[in-house]
């Protein structure tokens, strides 16, 4: 391949070049000879210039790269006029990550033979680096530090992926580089079995119980470390060694031939299944030793999960009645849950297993086609329950269900495996969704404004929800300071549901189609906030860069935003 | 903590557990026994609290058990079965180790009756470290550069350097090796310049053909020549261009030696930190310029939408580059670029011992036949892995009773197949077994070609033909394979050299040996027992064949095994602390040949004979 490549650009040099005679020994001072590219490369935030720095130029006729001197400069010779991008890299500053999210800035420019020099700015990277240590300040070896993201408007965490797990040293160290802006939960987990004490006196292990910086066992009482670009931030974690604990009991309600699973979740959510042990004969549960803290133990009868390919789940078996109205009836499951404060061994704790309850979904409005290809792109709809761990697999209260459409012209679904309980239905805007939702009602609860409660007894009406394809389109630009932060464009409504959020390319550049038509305040934060968005005096501090906007159905509206500074604005 | 010393034991013991010549004695049910003893400072003699200490045993090592020492240091396991048993401790500030450890050897305690096991002293060395920064040549960090780290040891009887652990650097270019034992160590670094990582093939190759026109003044339009010429300002600090990418960071040994038997050596002493540092510096680039065979293109017939169509298939010459660095291997990437019909040019490579495979794709399906050629690479190098060979096509038969001939008759064997016994079990490993690749090495030039074995023990290197010469014939990748003897009508073969003349077609008869027998018993000192002594096995008939040794430690009841071993006549030697010695020196080993106990080894043979302790 590489070897047809110089005859094109050989034969494309003419083109490049306007025809003159071979007699011509200077280059005629047209716009579109040949033109030096002078620039540099400096430190974004400190505005230092960067030696030995990659600089990257893709233009129409070629690829070039250089590294930068000493002092930072670059120059590229001999380049046809015309359109170039220039990147810039090294390491120690943050480039593209995988996932698209974040990315350098890139200067494109129309080059002639007079353009001024490129200025590149790199932002350098982020670390957190620290220590793990005991009560008695000795280092703690073999702990993995990993580090937690909150998304803003996202109750959960999500892992920070990193390229390796770090994991403290014989000095009990740890570094983590590479870090974009953003918030950051630390969590320590050793990552041996504890040891029984020699003697063999108490037969109780003792060892450490994962921690969050700066050494508690819930997430409400930890401390999130900010990294703002360039920013280098110590964390030490003192770690005290406790006994551990067992937990024990008994679940009932299940008939012979069910198959049930139990489960158990440690403080932090994570699965922690393989430490505990069920048998179905006696009903009887224990767990292995474990570190005392916040347990959540449920218990469900095993029905086959089905995942289809538009990520939906439902439940699949063997039988499944045909209910009343129509409706495809999935088999109904039985769940029981306890949250357990261990903090010595607990035993005959009892699960007993209750039947769970289906929500049917009604939904109006949408077009019906013979066409299969034309289906429409309905919304997702979600419950989400304000107490996770009451519930089966609280993921699957938080994923959307599928919507099938039925032949009257009404597409139906059914929420099923909920317990009693209070809920919000949160109504994820889709990619190019072209329908909002007018109204979702329940009974007499306007589910757009209130919570959905729901108990065990009494008749479950279907939730009925009406949408409209006549929805506005908005489109817009984020304008950033001098350092391009990650950043999200916020839409609030009257309606107290959850916000919606966008996501911001590296332009700025923001753009929603299929929203309700109404008023709106909309505003720009930094993704590294972490702020109450329903919290009056957030909103009161911020309130000279929030745009009120009314949008009117298929209106298409355009707009400009500065960037909220949250917080600190300053590294 | 048990690591790496599990694998190695598993490695070491795997088969000896199953033909265990000891044969545990009969006990009630009911009787179980103790470990116990102390940890202790191994330089101070104070007890350790806070350690780890682990015993598994020795069949099942996932069967781990951990207790952790109090102010006395003392531990006790009790509840056990009878058995041999790992003893191993860790602690924060000390070397992780098992009980006695010598390289990959330790003495395992032996539980049962009339054996003492609670009086254990278990000294632990204070951790050493070595710790240190990689820099570029602009004194930036180096990361994710690969760090190795080589111990001196007696491993094959002489002084040589081992590699033991490797790990990379962190953003800073820091790398840290903790919880080392004492002794003299080697580090060396291998990386890559990070501003070569992005460059692609196809942007270093437009580079490279763009500078190459330039610098030939091949005839271009007049205003384009600047154009193709891909330059930078004046600046001394900037290489040229096409340069730019072209360079590698050449194996760098501490201090800053490019081979490992010029590194500096470090000696390490208890609860010692050594600091090793490394400037890197970018050179340019080793290319190796590969002949190769130029095969006609293959056609390949698809079937598309009922359609045949045929179309020609350059087949590629497939490579395999290796960088042996001592006893470490790690597989290159280099560019390649074909730079002429057979002639294929590989880049980034860096300077060192540089192990080249090429595979040429031969015809039959499951029968690899490579050519490879191990060089030391220093400069720009030409190999020709294309010449013809002189003499006809060689093949062969490999005899060994892990070979079975297939049956004669044509109907599927699947009725023939024994159901039951040895013979079974032997039809399941055999087609559960990784294939055997038989190799010819030439005494002249260094080159090996080699191709894999059937199970029924053929091979053939039909297509490639070997040019005249001494071959040593040899099975490089098994360790319990060894050849004996070679057969071949109208060609002279001696031991395991055969000479290969041109115009030969050659049918080779290889006598092949397994390793499986099976040597244990008790290392004796006046009738007494003796814990952690060095079990030397001396062929008595040596070849320089190495393989043919083998080592081990006694146990805590002075007991040992070795396996698998090669059928033949050896010497059996205990030295009490031999763990020292160099015992390939002639020389040195010269002096305990004489008390050392005949054995003669049968093939399959199990035999039990007691040593005595020099």
């Amino acid at each position: 391949m590489p070897r047809r490549l110089i005859p094109i650009i050989l034969f494309a040099a003419p083109a490049l070049f306007p025809a003159h005679s071979s007699s011509a020994q200077s280059l005629p001072p047209s716009s579109s000879g040949p033109c030096t590219l002078q620039g540099s490369v400096v430190d974004a935030v400190s505005g230092q210039p960067v030696p030995h720095a990659l600089v990257k130029l893709s233009a129409a006729a070629a690829a070039r790269a250089t590294l930068t001197d000493s002092a930072g400069r670059f120059q590229f010779e001999a380049l046809p006029a015309g359109p170039v991008t220039l990147e810039a890299e090294k390491p120690g500053f943050l480039t593209r990550d995988r996932f698209g999210r974040w990315s350098p800035p890139t200067v494109a420019l129309q080059l002639a033979p007079d353009s001024p020099p490129a200025l590149l700015k790199l932002v350098s990277e982020g670390v957190i680096f620290g220590q793990v240590s005991d009560e008695n300040g000795e280092p703690l070896e073999g702990f993995t530090i990993r580090l937690l993201l909150r998304r803003p408007g996202h109750r959960s965490l999500t892992s920070e992926m990193l390229h390796r797990a770090t994991i403290t040293d014989d000095q009990g160290r740890f570094r983590i580089a590479g870090l974009r802006p953003g918030f950051y939960y630390l969590e320590a987990r050793p990552v041996h079995e504890p040891a029984l004490s020699a003697t063999g006196k108490s037969f109780a292990p003792s060892g450490y119980s994962p921690a969050f910086y700066p050494g508690v066992k819930d997430i409400a009482s930890a401390v999130p470390l900010k990294i703002l670009p360039g920013r280098m931030v110590q964390a030490t974690l003192s770690l005290k060694r406790e006994p551990f604990v067992q937990l024990s009991g008994t679940v009932s309600g299940y008939t012979p031939d069910e198959q049930i699973t139990v489960s158990l979740e440690d403080p932090f959510g994570v699965s922690a299944s393989s430490e505990i042990v069920f048998d179905r004969t006696t009903g009887a549960f224990h767990t292995q030793w474990v570190p005392p803290g916040v347990y959540t133990i449920s218990s469900q009868s095993a029905v086959a999960v089905v995942v289809d390919e538009g990520n939906a789940v439902s439940i699949a078996s063997q039988s499944s009645a045909t209910g009343p109205s129509g409706f495809t009836r999935a088999p109904t499951t039985t769940f029981a849950s306890l949250r357990v404060n261990a903090t010595t061994s607990q035993s005959n704790l009892h699960l007993a297993l209750q039947p769970t309850i289906e929500i049917p979904v009604v939904v109006h409005g949408l077009p019906t086609s013979n066409d299969e290809s034309l289906q429409p792109v309905p919304p997702a709809l979600v419950l989400l329950p304000k107490e996770p761990f009451l519930h089966p697999n609280p993921n699957v209260g938080a994923q959307p269900i599928s919507l099938n459409p039925q032949p009257t012209g009404d597409f139906h679904a059914v929420f099923a495996g909920l317990m009693p309980g209070t809920y919000e239905l949160e109504i994820a805007p889709q990619q190019n969704a072209a329908y909002y939702a007018e109204s979702a009602t329940w009974g007499s609860t306007d589910l757009l404004r209130e919570d959905l409660i729901l108990d065990s007894s009494g008749s479950i009406p279907p939730i009925q929800m009406t949408v409209r394809d006549d929805g506005a389109t908005l489109n817009g630009k984020v304008h950033f300071g001098d350092i391009p932060l990650p950043a999200q464009v916020v839409l609030l409504t009257d309606k107290p549901r959850a916000p919606v959020f966008l996501p911001v390319s590296s332009d700025g550049i923001f753009s929603i189609s299929g929203l309700a038509p109404g008023a709106y305040r909309i505003f720009a934060v930094d993704s590294s906030a972490d702020f109450d968005y329903q919290d009056p005096a957030f909103l009161a501090k911020i309130s000279s860069k929030i745009q009120e906007v009314t949008l009117a159905p298929k209106q298409s509206a355009s707009i400009n935003l500065g960037l909220a500074a949250v917080g600190e604005s300053a590294p | 903590m048990i690591s790496r010393l599990t694998l190695r034991a598993v490695t070491l013991l795997g088969f000896f557990l199953a033909v265990n010549a000891f044969a545990v004695p009969a006990v009630p049910p009911a009787a179980t026994y103790r470990i116990a003893g102390i940890v202790v400072d191994s330089v101070t003699g104070q007890p350790l609290d806070g350690t780890e200490v682990t015993v598994a045993p020795l069949q099942d090592m996932n069967d781990a058990q951990s207790l952790m020492t109090s102010d006395d240091g003392r531990f006790l396991f009790a509840g056990l079965a009878p058995g041999k048993y790992s003893l191993l401790a860790s602690r924060r500030g000390y070397a992780s180790q098992a009980l006695d450890q010598h390289e990959s050897f330790w003495t395992s305690i032996v539980v049962g009756p009339r054996l003492d096991s609670e009086h254990i002293r278990f000294p632990l060395a204070p951790s050493s470290v070595i710790t240190g920064v990689v820099t570029d040549d602009w004194g930036d960090p180096v990361r994710d550069a690969k760090v190795l780290l080589f111990q001196q040891s007696t491993f094959d009887g002489s002084r040589t350097l081992r590699n033991v652990n490797q790990t990379t650097t962190d953003d800073q270019g820091r790398y840290r090796f903790a919880h080392l034992l004492s002794g003299t160590y080697a580090v060396a670094v291998f990386a890559r310049p990070w501003y070569t990582k992005n460059a692609s093939p196809l942007l270093l190759q437009t580079l490279t053909n763009l500078q190459s026109i330039a610098s030939s003044g091949a005839q271009v339009e007049p205003g384009a020549s600047e154009a193709s010429h891909a330059s930078v300002a004046e600046d001394t600090s900037q290489p040229p261009l096409a340069q730019l990418f072209d360079v590698v960071y050449p194996v760098t040994f501490f201090p800053s030696a490019t081979s490992l038997a010029d590194a500096g050596r470090l000696a390490l002493a208890p609860g010692a930190t050594e600091t090793a540092d490394f400037q890197l510096h970018a050179v340019p680039s080793v290319h190796l310029r590969v002949r190769v065979p130029v095969e006609p293109p293959a056609t390949v017939v698809s079937h598309e939408g009922g359609e045949e169509t045929a179309t020609q298939e350059d087949s590629p010459a497939a490579f395999l580059l290796s960088l042996h660095i001592g006893d470490y291997t790690d597989q290159i990437e280099p560019v390649r670029n074909e730079i002429a019909p057979g002639v294929i040019e590989l880049s980034k490579i860096p300077s060192g011992e540089v192990n080249l495979v090429a595979m040429s794709l031969t015809s039959q399906a499951g029968n690899e036949v490579s050519r490879s050629k191990e060089l030391r690479v220093s400069g720009d190098t030409d190999i020709d892995l294309s010449a013809p060979g002189d003499s006809a096509n060689v093949s062969g038969v490999v005899l060994a009773s892990q070979f079975h001939p297939a049956p004669t008759n044509a109907e599927q064997a699947s009725a023939d197949q024994p159901s039951g016994g040895r013979a079974a079990l032997i039809r399941v490993i055999e087609e559960a077994s990784p294939n055997v690749t038989i190799t010819f090495r030439s005494i002249k030039t260094g080159e090996s070609y080699s191709a894999t074995v059937s199970s029924e023990g053929k091979f053939s290197f039909a297509g490639s033909t070997f040019p005249a010469g001494s071959y040593e014939v040899e099975f490089p990748a098994q360790t319990s394979l060894r050849v004996v003897s070679l057969e071949a009508t109208g060609a002279t073969a001696s031991g395991r050299t055969i000479d290969i003349s041109a115009g030969l077609s050659l049918n080779l008869v290889v006598h092949a040996a397994e390793a499986n027998c099976t040597l244990s018993g008790f290392a004796l000192k006046n009738g007494k027992p003796v814990a952690g002594a060095m079990v030397l096995l001396v062929p008595q008939d040596p070849g320089h064949d190495m393989s043919l040794y083998h080592r081990d430690q006694s146990d805590s009841d002075g007991s040992f095994s070795m396996s698998p071993l090669f059928p033949g006549r050896y010497l059996l030697l205990a030295i009490e602390n031999g763990w020292d010695l160099e015992w390939a020196d002639p020389a040195i080993l010269f002096r305990y040949l004489p008390n050392g106990q005949p054995v003669d080894l049968a093939p399959a043979a199990s035999l039990s004979l007691n040593a005595k302790v020099q």
